[in-house]
């Protein structure tokens, strides 16, 4: 968790990248996958994960599916055209700053 | 391992003991820390310590709480009233440089009219708007309380409504005053009117949403 403070500006991004993979997705399961993808390092707080997924749902990015489950509802999350659209954005700008980063820190390396 | 009607229910009767009463918030939290105690019994856990876990999880984000923004008198869960302040700030963002802007072309109209009867005219429709304006804003209240259902927009608009509900039926009596628009008149007296149309438009698209989901989400 040292790491979270890093993490924390690239949160929408994350959420956008993982429902572009996985078409829809309720929070939970968000919380899960992410954990699972970053071997524990990266544990999305509840408090960080539904103001973002309302404000990208505010913005037009995603879409919400109710569904019940398990004798409960189920909110589900999906990319809009439009955030399909800001997803490939969104990458194309964290991986720009990826690469500014290593060249600052270790230019021999590559994320290619 | 799957929670019971039972368990279930105990999991939302705490998250209403904790004032989490609005829809669109309520059954995702609900959802979520079924969720995590599902996980945690499957891991071993029994229900009781499971769901001790999930409590200690959330108890940052359903512990009471208030914000400057809306006004340190309303409390509710953080979550609830932290959705709220987005939604103020948004709101506030858009409304006030906008009626700026209303404003001063406004004054700089005014300064080319010299014709009282003109002005005279103004003050009367303003003051029938302003009437309208009040009379929807009422009803509105009056309508999102009757609504049964609680969300985030219904809390807010009740406790945002109210207020500037209030300053829209002010201005019906400002301005019959002849004096009101007048060459030279201050920035500000213009502004509030034009700020309390602006904020109002969102509050009616605020409105919306609160209905918006019931029909298609909750219903």
């Amino acid at each position: 968790m040292g790491n979270a403070k890093l993490y924390k500006g690239s949160l929408n991004t994350i959420i956008l990248k993982l429902l572009d993979e996985q078409g829809k997705m309720y929070g939970y399961e968000i919380t899960q996958k992410v954990k699972a993808l970053t071997k524990g390092e990266l544990k999305i707080t509840e408090g960080a994960l539904y103001p973002a997924l309302h404000k990208l749902e505010a913005e037009g990015l995603l879409d919400v599916e109710l569904a019940k489950v398990d004798n409960r509802l189920r909110k589900y999350y999906k990319l809009t055209e439009a955030g399909e659209k800001e997803t490939v954005n969104r990458l194309a700008e964290l991986e720009e700053f990826i690469r500014s980063m290593q060249n600052l820190v270790n230019p021999n390396w590559s994320i290619n | 391992m799957k929670l019971t009607k039972e368990e279930i229910h105990q999991v939302e009767l705490y998250i209403e003991f904790k004032n989490l009463n609005q829809v669109d918030l309520k059954y995702e939290v609900l959802d979520h820390m079924v969720s995590a105690i599902e996980d945690e019994m499957s891991n071993g856990l029994s229900f009781i310590d499971a769901f001790d876990l999930a409590i200690k999880n959330w108890k940052e984000d359903l512990k009471p709480y208030s914000s400057y923004w809306l006004g340190l008198a309303f409390c509710g869960p953080k979550l609830m009233i932290k959705k709220c302040v987005r939604l103020i700030k948004k709101i506030y963002v858009i409304s006030i440089p906008v009626s700026a802007l209303i404003s001063v072309i406004l004054l700089f109209v005014f300064d080319f009219i010299t014709n009282q009867f003109f002005y005279n005219i103004l003050n009367v429709l303003m003051s029938v708007l302003f009437g309208v304006l009040f009379l929807v804003a009422i009803i509105g209240l009056h309508f999102i309380n009757k609504s049964k259902v609680q969300t985030t927009y219904r809390y807010f608009y009740k406790i945002q409504g109210f207020g500037y509900g209030l300053m829209l039926g002010g201005f019906v009596i400002a301005f019959p005053n002849e004096q009101y628009f007048t060459s030279g008149m201050p920035f500000l007296s213009l502004f509030l009117p034009v700020f309390c149309l602006v904020f109002y438009y969102h509050m009616f698209k605020i409105y919306k949403e609160h209905f918006g989901i019931l029909k298609q989400k909750f219903a």
